[in-house]
């Protein structure tokens, strides 16, 4: 059943539009009266959402949260994105003065509401303690240095049809 | 040990159970990740990162095979695997269905591959 249920949320999440229940039983490979248990169950998770077309419903993954609420869901272009990218805007403006002092560079700085909250070479013992300190909130941690790194995931992957 | 996945494509490959969790909730999925060791970080698949309701903690510029680079946002997570247990992996999520353990988990194993038996062995030494 939890197989099903993950199933149900996996299609809709590689969609980025509205889709027909119909086409999520099919999508799925169950019936129609079995899907609607799922999705509903997925709405009542917030997960997914809901849209009503006369009598036909659509479902697509949950794209915005909640106001006051921290949680991400599918959407990478909601607010927790915005203070993502807010983060890193305030780390690049201060990488110049950062890579000067001696206390950050080449070290792990933590980046908070714009300001460098916290630093370590050990970026494992960095992310605990703004954990600790600050709790499970939106924040930026980069390695302060001045070349840009591009990371690597090259291996090409055949898609069956 | 580990067996090599025949079903989700042809040619198999070797694929782990595995458990990634939120660092800070300790909400968890289970689901399975692919040994690719061309990729630097690894990679979990979007829906888990909603379910464990993860916040980013960073942006990356990756590069797939062909040179595009696209900039993801990063998350922090647990990842046990086999009786093994990496705290504060940073990763990247993407729309598939399973993830990808990348060479900052590779690299801290040793990982035997066997294609023609189309079975793997994992240890730390």
């Amino acid at each position: 059943m939890r197989d099903i249920k993950e199933a149900t949320f996996n299609s809709l999440a590689k969609k980025a539009d509205w889709t027909l229940t119909g086409d999520v039983a099919k999508a799925v490979g169950v019936s129609r009266v079995t899907i609607v248990q799922y999705l509903r169950e997925l709405l009542g998770e917030r997960l997914v959402e809901r849209r009503r077309l006369g009598k036909a419903s659509m479902w697509r993954v949950r794209q915005a949260s909640h106001p006051g609420s921290q949680t991400l869901l599918t959407g990478e272009d909601n607010e927790i994105m915005q203070q993502i990218y807010g983060e890193r805007d305030a780390y690049l403006k201060l990488r110049g003065k950062l890579l000067t002092d001696a206390k950050y560079a080449g070290r792990f700085v933590a980046i908070l509401k714009g300001k460098a909250v916290d630093v370590d070479s050990d970026e494992k013992e960095l992310v605990r303690r703004v954990y600790e300190k600050y709790g499970y909130v939106v924040f930026y941690v980069e390695k302060v240095r001045g070349e840009k790194k591009v990371l690597e995931v090259p291996s090409p992957e055949r898609v069956s049809r | 040990m580990i067996r090599y996945d025949c079903t989700e494509g042809e040619p198999p490959a070797p694929v782990a159970d595995l458990e990634t969790s939120n660092p800070a909730t300790h909400l968890a999925e289970r689901g399975r990740g692919k040994i690719d060791s061309g990729a630097d970080i690894s990679v979990i698949p979007q829906a888990w990162a909603a379910k464990l309701r993860l916040l980013p903690a960073g942006l990356f510029e990756v590069a797939s095979f062909d040179g595009r680079t696209i900039e993801k946002p990063a998350y922090y997570v647990n990842i046990s695997m086999n009786d093994f247990r990496f705290e504060l992996v940073k990763v990247i999520s993407s729309r598939r269905t399973n993830a990808l353990l990348g060479r900052d988990i590779l690299n801290r194993l040793k990982i035997t591959l066997d294609g023609k038996g189309l079975k793997a062995q994992i240890s730390d030494q």
